[in-house]
C-alpha cells in the first residue's frame, strides 16, 4: 500500500440544479519521500484535490488514504487536526501574517503541532536565519515564500502541500523555491505535492499527474528527475 | 451621478447592509438622545404651562405682612393689565389625627384663579365642609366623610381666624399650585406643611385677607417659562410696587392703635391675674406657717412630759422608804398607845375605888377632913386617868394618820409604776404623731415651694411676652407688601430646576454618541474605501471626476446618518420627552398634562450634527485614496506594515506571549481609530451604566445615610410647645418611665432663612434651626462631623501645607463661637467655615442676626443650622422652648407600643420613627429604577454597535489571515481568540476608561439634578461598579458570540485566493 491513495474519488459541486463533478474518479497513489508535481489547466480540477487531499473539503464518494488512514470518512473536527499535525501547506501568495516577525509566523505553526521544529532552526535551514526578525513586509517575495515553507515545514507534518508557489514570483526568485522544495524531499525525504499549470516544472518530479476535466489524463513516472537548476521555462 | 455609478451605490448599500445599518445605528442613538433630551425641557415646560392655564393659575401674588383688606384688593384691580384680582385667606394649622399631627394649610375656596380641581367626592357647601388633598389624606389617614377638627398650635384661640374648628371632608382636591407635595414651610408644628385642605371663603373669620392673587392681561396665551411671560408680568409687578408704599401706611396705622388697645386690655387682665395668685400664694403660706407653730408647741409638751415621767420613777424608792418609816411609826406608836390604854384602865380601875372608899367615907360621914382627903385622892387618880385616856385618843389619831399616809403612798407608787410601764409605747406614739405632722409640714414646704416657682415662672412669662407684645408694638414697623411672581410657588422653581437640569443632561450625554459616532463612521468608511481601492482606481482611469467618486461614499454615510437621524428623531423626539414629563409627573403627580412637540430646532441641530460627523469622517476617509493615481491605485494595496512596539522592548513579557498575542498587541497600537473608537465606545457604555447605578446609589444611599449614620435616635417627638415647666417636667418624668426608651435629649426646633449677607431678601434659604438643650451627648443622638471624604481631603492639604493634622476627634463641637450648619446650606449659601452669615426667623424678620460658622457638618436631607442654647439666649434675649425630643428606643423593644405609650403622655403631640421616614423615601426613589433601565438600554445599544462594527471591520479585513490559519489547522475556538483577544483588551481598557468617565459623569449629573433640600451621596458603590463592569462585559461578549458564528463560516479555501 502506498503512502497516499486516492481510490475514486468524485467531488460534485451543487450549483442550483446542475450539478458539476469538479473531481470525477480519480485514482492514483503517492509513495513516501516523493516529489510529485499534479499539472493541469485552469478549471481541470487541480484545486479540488489538493482541497481535498489537504484536509479541506471533503470528496462525495471514494477514499483517500493517508499513512493508512482514511481520511474521507474524517468530520470537520478530525480534519482540522490532521490539517493541523499532518500536512503543510505552501501558498501562492505566502499568506504570511503581517503583523507578525518571520520567525514568529514559523512559531504560530509550531506552537499548535504535535512534535514541531525548533523554529530558529527550520529558519535557518531555508536560508533566512539572519531575518528571523524582520516582519513579511520587509521581505522580498522570495523570502516571504521561504518563509511560508519554513512555517509548513516546522509542523514536522506528513507530507508538504503547495499550491503554486511560484506563482508571484520572478522566474529566478521561483526557481530557488523549487530547490528548495526539492532539497526538503530529498534531504528530509518529505513527501512533497506541487500543484501547478506550469508544466515546465514537471521534470523535476519523481511523478507527474496530469489533470484535465476532472480527471486523470495519465501519471507519468520520472525514473530520472532533473535538478531544477537543470530545467529552464 | 451616472445611471451605473447609482445602481452601484444602491447595490453597495445592500451588500454591506450591516456597516450601512452600524453607521445609521449610533447616529440613530446619538440623534435620539440629543434631540430626545434637549427637547424634553421643553416639553416639560409646555406641559406644566398646560397644567398651570387650565387651573387659570395666578401670575402674581402679592402678601401683605399686616394682611391685605378689602380696599387694598380693589385698588390693585384698578391697575392696569391686570385680569383679575382675588382676595384668599391662607393659614397654617394643625389637625391631630391618632398618632399624628398634620401641619395643615387651610385655604380659602377660590373664585377663579388658582382653581381647585374636586377629583372625588364634592365641593363643600357649607361652612363646616372642606377639601383635603391627597397630601392631608394620606398624612392623616382620613378619608371622605370623616371629620377633622384644626388646632392652631399655638396659644391663640382657633375662632380668632375660622367660625368652625370642626370640618367634614367632603371632596379631594388637586390644584396646579401644588405641582408636587412641597407646599412650603409653617411656623407650626414641625415646621413643614403635610398636606391643604380648602374651606369656604365665609369659614374665616377674619376679613383681612392674606393674600392677593392676580392674573395678568394676555399672560395665560404665553408660555409662562418665557421671557415674554416674564416681561408681561414685570410691567404689572411694577404697578403693583408703585401703590404698595400709600395702602402700606393705610394699614399701619390702622393695626397700630388696635393693637395698642389690646395690649392694654391684656396688661390690665394680667396684672389682675397676678394680684389674685400672690395673694393665693400668701394666703397658703401663712397657713404653713400656723401648721409650724403648732407642731413646736406640741414638741414642747411631749418634751415635758417626758422630764416628768423621768422625774417620777426616781420618786418611787424614797416615797417606798417614807412608806416604810411610817409603818415603823405606826408600830411604835401602837405600842406606846396601849401602854397609855393600860395605864389608863390601872388609873381608872384605883379612881374607881378611891371614888367608892371617898363616897363611902362620905356616906359614914366621916370626918370632913378625911372625906376632903379621899376626894382629893379619887380627883388626883381620875385626873390621871383622863389624861391617859387623852394620850390615847391622841396615839389613835396619830396612827390613823399615818397609815393613811401609808395607803396614800403606796397608791402613788403604784400608779406611778403602772403609768411608768406604759411610758414607752405612750412616748413611741406621741414622737411618731410629732414626726408625721413634721413630714406634712416638709411637704406643704415643698408644695408651696413648686406652686410659688410655677407661678414664678408663669407670670415671668407672660410678663415677658407682654413686654415682648410691647416691644413690638413699639417697633411695630409699617408693613410691607411682598409682590411675588410664579417664582416664589415652591413647585414650580423646583419643577423649573428641574427641567433645566434634563437640558443639561442633554448636552453632555449625547457628546459621548456624536463621538462614537463620529469614530464609528471613519472607521467603516476608511475600510470601505480601501476594499474598494480597484474600483476606485478603475473608475479613475475610466476618467470619472473625483467629485463624482466621492459622492457615492459621501452619499452613502449622509444616506445611513439621515436614515438614522429621521428614526433618531422620530424615537427621540417623541418618546423620551414623553418619558421624562411622566415620570417627573411621579413626583409632580398634579401634573396631569403631557405636552410633547416636536421640536424642529432641536432635530435639526441634531440630525445636522449627525449629518456632519459621518460625512466629514467619509470624506476625510477617501480623501487620502484620492490623491493616489489611478495606476497606483489599482495594485493591490500593501498591508498595513507591521510595527514594533513598546512593549516588545520589555523581553521578559513579551517572550512568554504567544503568537495570538503578540499580534493582538500590534494590531492594538496599528489601527488607532478602532482603537479610540472602542475606547470610547466601551467607555461610554461603562460610563453610561455607571450613571446608571450611580443615581441609584447616591439617591438611595442619601436616605440611608441620614437616617442611619447622621440621625442616630429613633424617634422624633414633637412637643407641645405651649406646656409650662411643670407640665414638661412631668411629660419628661413619663417619658423616662418607659422601660423600652433607652434615651432622650431635648431640643428646640424651628425654621430660619439665612443669606450670605444682610441686604440679601430675594435669596433666602430655609433651614431647620436645632439648638439641643445639652451639648454634651447630644453626638449620641445626631452626629455632628465633617463628611469623611472632606476630611481626608483636608489632611491632605494640611499634610502639604505643613499643619499637624487634627487626628483627634473627628466630631464637631458646638460651641458659642458659631454655628454649625450642614454640608449641602453651607454649598446653598456658599459660605465656609469662618465666613458668617445672617439669620432672620421669618421672611419677613428685619432684625438678622450675624453668626459665624463654626463648623460644616454632613447632611444629606433638608438643611440644618445647629446653635447652642447660650447663643440663642444672646441673640434672642430668651431661653430656646424645647419642642421637640429624639428619642432613642432598645434595641428590642416593641416599638409600636412604645408609640402608643408615648403618645398617651400629655403633651406629647406626634411621633414620627426613623424607619417609617426611610421606608416612605425608599419607596420614593424606586422610581429611579426607570432611569436606569433607560441608561442600560443606551449603555448596552452603544457597546452593541461598537463593538459589533470593530468585530465586523476585523473580519472582514482579516479574512485571509483568519481563513489562512484556519487553513493551518487551528480549531473554531482558536481562531475565535485569536479575534476576541483583541476585544477583550479593549474592552477591559474601555471599561477602566469608563470608571473614570462615569465617576465624573455622575458627579456632574448628581450635582444638576440636586435641589436645594437635598445632598445626594457622591460616591459610587463598588458593587454598582463591578455590576457596570460585568454588565459591559456581558455586552461585549454577547456581541463576541453573535460574530462566533460569522467567524465559523469563514471560507478557508479563500486563503487559497489572491489578494483582491
Amino acid at each position: 500500500m502506498a503512502f497516499i491513495e486516492l481510490n475514486d474519488v468524485v467531488k460534485t459541486y451543487k450549483m442550483g440544479e446542475i450539478e458539476i463533478k469538479a473531481v470525477d474518479n480519480i485514482t492514483f497513489p503517492i509513495e513516501k519521500g516523493e516529489f510529485v508535481v499534479i499539472v493541469g489547466p485552469s478549471g481541470a480540477g487541480k484545486t479540488t484535490v489538493l482541497n481535498i487531499l489537504g484536509g479541506m473539503d471533503t470528496a462525495s464518494s471514494g477514499t483517500i488514504i493517508v499513512d493508512g488512514e482514511d481520511i474521507s470518512k474524517y468530520k470537520e473536527k478530525e480534519l482540522t487536526r490532521y490539517r493541523r499535525d499532518e500536512v503543510g501547506f505552501v501558498f501562492q501568495f505566502y499568506n504570511l501574517i503581517q503583523n507578525l516577525t518571520a520567525a514568529e509566523n514559523v512559531e504560530m505553526a509550531a506552537q499548535i503541532a504535535k512534535n514541531p521544529i525548533d523554529a530558529a532552526q527550520i529558519l535557518g535551514e531555508v536560508g533566512l536565519g539572519s531575518r528571523a526578525g524582520n516582519f513579511p513586509s520587509q521581505l522580498s517575495g522570495g523570502e516571504q515564500q521561504r518563509v511560508s515553507i519554513a512555517r509548513a515545514l516546522a509542523k514536522n507534518p506528513k507530507l508538504l502541500l503547495c499550491d503554486e508557489p511560484t506563482g508571484a514570483l520572478d522566474y529566478i526568485t521561483g526557481k530557488s523555491i523549487l530547490k528548495l522544495l526539492q532539497d526538503t524531499c530529498r534531504e528530509k525525504g518529505m513527501t512533497v505535492i506541487v500543484i501547478t499549470h506550469n508544466t515546465a516544472i514537471t521534470p523535476m518530479a519523481d511523478k507527474i499527474i496530469q489533470i484535465k476535466n476532472g480527471q486523470i489524463d495519465r501519471i507519468l513516472i520520472n525514473a530520472e528527475p532533473k535538478p531544477v537548476e537543470q530545467i529552464e521555462w | 451621478m451616472s445611471k451605473s455609478l447609482r445602481k452601484d451605490f444602491f447595490m453597495e448599500i445592500k451588500k454591506s447592509l450591516s456597516r450601512f445599518i452600524s453607521i445609521m445605528l449610533i447616529v440613530t442613538l446619538g440623534v435620539a438622545f440629543f434631540a430626545g433630551l434637549r427637547s424634553s425641557s421643553p416639553a416639560m415646560k409646555a406641559s406644566a404651562d398646560a397644567q398651570y392655564d387650565k387651573e387659570n393659575l395666578m401670575d402674581i401674588r402679592v402678601v401683605g405682612t399686616l394682611g391685605l383688606t378689602e380696599s387694598d384688593l380693589n385698588k390693585i384691580k384698578e391697575i392696569e393689565g391686570v385680569k383679575e384680582a382675588e382676595g384668599s385667606f391662607t393659614t397654617n394649622f394643625i389637625c391631630h389625627v391618632n398618632s399624628k399631627e398634620v401641619v395643615t394649610k387651610v385655604i380659602s375656596m377660590p373664585q377663579s384663579i388658582n382653581d381647585i380641581t374636586c377629583t372625588k367626592g364634592r365641593f363643600p357647601e357649607k361652612y363646616n365642609e372642606c377639601l383635603a388633598s391627597r397630601e392631608f389624606l394620606e398624612e392623616s389617614g382620613l378619608e371622605i366623610g370623616d371629620y377633622m377638627t384644626l388646632k392652631t398650635g399655638t396659644t391663640d384661640s382657633i375662632f380668632d381666624t375660622l367660625a368652625a374648628e370642626t370640618y367634614t371632608i367632603v371632596g379631594v382636591c388637586s390644584s396646579a399650585y401644588f405641582l408636587n407635595g412641597d407646599m412650603g414651610t409653617a411656623t407650626v408644628g414641625d415646621g413643614v406643611v403635610d398636606g391643604y385642605v380648602v374651606i369656604p371663603k365665609e369659614s374665616f373669620a377674619t376679613t383681612v385677607y392674606t393674600s392677593v392673587y392676580l392674573t395678568v392681561e394676555g399672560a395665560k396665551e404665553l408660555n409662562c417659562f418665557s421671557d415674554d411671560y416674564s416681561a408681561l408680568v414685570e410691567k404689572v409687578t411694577k404697578q403693583l410696587n408703585e401703590i404698595a408704599e400709600i395702602r402700606c401706611e393705610v394699614r399701619y396705622s390702622e393695626v397700630r392703635s388696635k393693637t395698642s388697645e389690646m395690649l392694654t386690655k391684656a396688661s390690665n387682665e394680667y396684672n389682675a391675674k397676678k394680684a389674685i395668685a400672690d395673694n393665693e400664694l400668701a394666703k397658703a403660706y401663712q397657713e404653713l406657717l400656723d401648721t409650724e407653730e403648732v407642731l413646736n408647741a406640741s414638741k414642747q409638751i411631749y418634751e415635758e412630759k417626758k422630764k416628768l415621767l423621768e422625774s417620777a420613777e426616781t420618786e418611787i424608792p424614797l416615797s417606798k422608804q417614807k412608806i416604810a418609816e411610817a409603818k415603823q411609826t405606826v408600830s411604835q406608836l401602837k405600842k406606846l398607845r396601849a401602854s397609855e390604854a393600860a395605864r389608863a384602865e390601872k388609873a381608872e380601875s384605883e379612881a374607881y375605888i378611891y371614888y367608892n372608899a371617898w363616897k363611902d367615907l362620905a356616906e359614914s360621914g366621916a370626918p370632913e377632913e378625911k372625906i376632903k382627903e379621899a376626894e382629893a385622892q379619887y380627883s388626883a387618880i381620875a385626873a390621871l386617868a383622863a389624861v391617859s385616856k387623852a394620850q390615847v385618843e391622841n396615839y389613835t389619831k396619830k396612827i390613823d394618820a399615818a397609815t393613811k399616809e401609808i395607803e396614800d403612798g403606796e397608791k402613788l407608787i403604784n400608779e406611778v409604776q403602772s403609768s411608768l410601764a406604759n411610758k414607752d409605747q405612750l412616748l413611741a406614739e406621741t414622737e411618731k404623731q410629732i414626726k408625721d405632722a413634721e413630714i406634712q409640714l416638709q411637704r406643704g414646704k415643698e408644695q408651696y415651694a413648686i406652686a410659688k416657682q410655677d407661678a414664678i415662672d408663669e407670670f415671668s412669662d407672660a410678663e415677658l411676652e407682654l413686654r415682648n407684645a410691647e416691644t413690638r408694638l413699639n417697633n411695630m414697623e409699617v408693613p410691607e407688601w411682598y409682590v411675588l411672581d410664579r417664582s416664589s410657588v415652591e413647585s414650580y422653581a423646583s419643577f423649573l430646576n428641574d427641567a433645566q437640569s434634563i437640558g443639561a443632561l442633554g448636552t453632555v450625554f449625547p457628546l459621548i454618541f456624536f463621538l462614537v459616532a463620529a469614530l464609528v463612521s471613519l472607521t467603516t468608511m476608511t475600510r470601505m474605501v480601501e476594499e474598494q481601492r480597484t474600483q476606485i482606481g478603475t473608475l479613475k482611469a475610466l476618467g470619472y471626476s473625483k467629485v463624482s467618486i466621492i459622492s457615492k461614499y459621501i452619499m452613502y454615510a449622509f444616506l445611513a446618518s439621515i436614515i438614522g437621524s429621521i428614526i433618531g428623531v422620530a424615537v427621540g423626539e417623541f418618546t423620551i420627552p414623553y418619558l421624562i414629563v411622566r415620570a417627573y409627573s411621579m413626583a409632580y403627580y398634579n401634573l396631569k398634562q403631557t405636552v410633547v412637540n416636536l421640536n424642529v430646532y432641536y432635530a435639526l441641530i441634531a440630525s445636522a450634527l449627525a449629518v456632519l460627523c459621518t460625512c466629514v469622517a467619509a470624506f476625510a476617509a477617501c480623501y487620502k485614496e484620492l490623491k493616489s493615481v489611478a495606476a497606483e491605485l489599482m495594485r493591490p494595496k500593501s498591508p498595513k506594515v507591521g510595527k514594533r512596539i513598546l512593549i516588545e522592548r520589555m523581553s521578559f513579557i513579551w517572550d512568554r506571549l504567544d503568537f495570538a498575542q503578540k499580534a493582538a498587541c500590534r494590531n492594538l497600537f496599528r489601527y488607532k481609530r478602532r482603537f479610540f473608537m472602542t475606547l470610547f465606545g466601551v467607555g461610554g457604555c461603562m460610563a453610561l451604566l455607571l450613571v446608571g447605578f450611580g443615581i441609584n446609589d447616591s439617591v438611595s444611599s442619601m436616605a440611608s445615610k441620614q437616617y442611619g449614620n447622621i440621625f442616630k435616635y429613633d424617634a422624633l417627638v414633637s412637643v407641645d410647645s405651649t406646656l409650662t415647666r411643670a407640665g414638661r417636667r412631668a411629660m419628661l418624668s413619663d417619658v423616662q418611665d418607659i422601660s423600652d426608651i433607652s434615651g432622650y435629649t431635648q431640643a428646640h426646633r424651628s425654621i430660619i432663612y439665612s443669606a450670605d449677607n444682610s441686604n440679601d431678601v430675594d435669596n433666602l434659604k430655609y433651614a431647620y434651626l436645632v439648638v439641643p438643650n445639652d451639648t454634651e451627648g447630644f453626638e449620641s443622638f445626631v452626629a455632628i462631623q465633617p463628611r469623611k471624604g472632606n476630611s481626608k481631603l483636608k489632611n491632605i492639604i494640611d499634610i502639604i501645607r505643613g499643619k499637624d493634622i487634627n487626628t483627634a476627634n473627628d466630631g464637631l463641637v458646638l460651641s458659642d463661637d458659631g454655628v454649625i450648619i450642614t454640608e449641602k446650606y453651607a454649598e446653598l449659601l456658599g459660605v465656609n467655615v469662618g465666613d458668617s452669615i445672617f439669620i432672620r426667623q421669618s421672611e419677613s424678620d428685619s432684625l438678622p442676626k450675624e453668626v459665624k460658622i463654626s463648623g460644616i457638618t454632613e447632611n444629606y436631607m433638608f438643611n440644618y443650622v445647629y446653635m447652642s442654647r447660650s447663643l440663642y439666649n444672646y441673640f434672642y434675649g430668651a431661653e430656646p422652648g424645647p419642642n421637640i425630643l429624639m428619642v432613642t428606643f432598645d434595641p428590642k423593644a416593641d416599638t409600636d407600643s412604645v408609640v402608643d405609650s408615648m403618645l398617651n403622655i400629655t403633651g406629647i403631640m406626634s411621633v414620627t420613627l426613623n424607619d417609617e421616614t426611610l421606608e416612605d423615601i425608599n419607596d420614593m426613589t424606586g422610581r429611579l429604577i426607570f432611569i436606569i433601565i433607560m441608561m442600560i438600554i443606551a449603555a448596552a445599544l452603544l457597546a452593541f454597535v461598537v463593538i459589533y462594527n470593530l468585530n465586523n471591520i476585523n473580519i472582514s479585513e482579516r479574512r485571509r489571515e483568519l481563513a489562512t490559519i484556519k487553513l493551518l489547522g487551528f480549531y473554531d475556538d482558536e481562531v475565535a481568540k485569536y479575534v476576541y483577544r483583541e476585544n477583550i483588551v479593549l474592552t477591559v481598557l474601555g471599561t477602566l476608561l469608563g470608571i473614570i468617565l462615569g465617576i465624573v459623569l455622575h458627579r456632574f449629573v448628581m450635582g444638576t439634578v440636586e435641589t436645594d433640600i437635598y445632598m445626594f451621596g457622591r460616591s459610587l458603590k463598588i458593587l454598582s461598579v463591578v455590576i457596570s463592569a460585568i454588565l459591559t462585559v456581558v455586552f461585549s461578549m454577547l456581541v463576541n458570540i453573535l460574530m462566533y458564528y460569522k467567524i465559523k463560516k469563514i471560507d478557508m479555501v479563500e486563503s487559497l485566493k489572491s489578494v483582491e
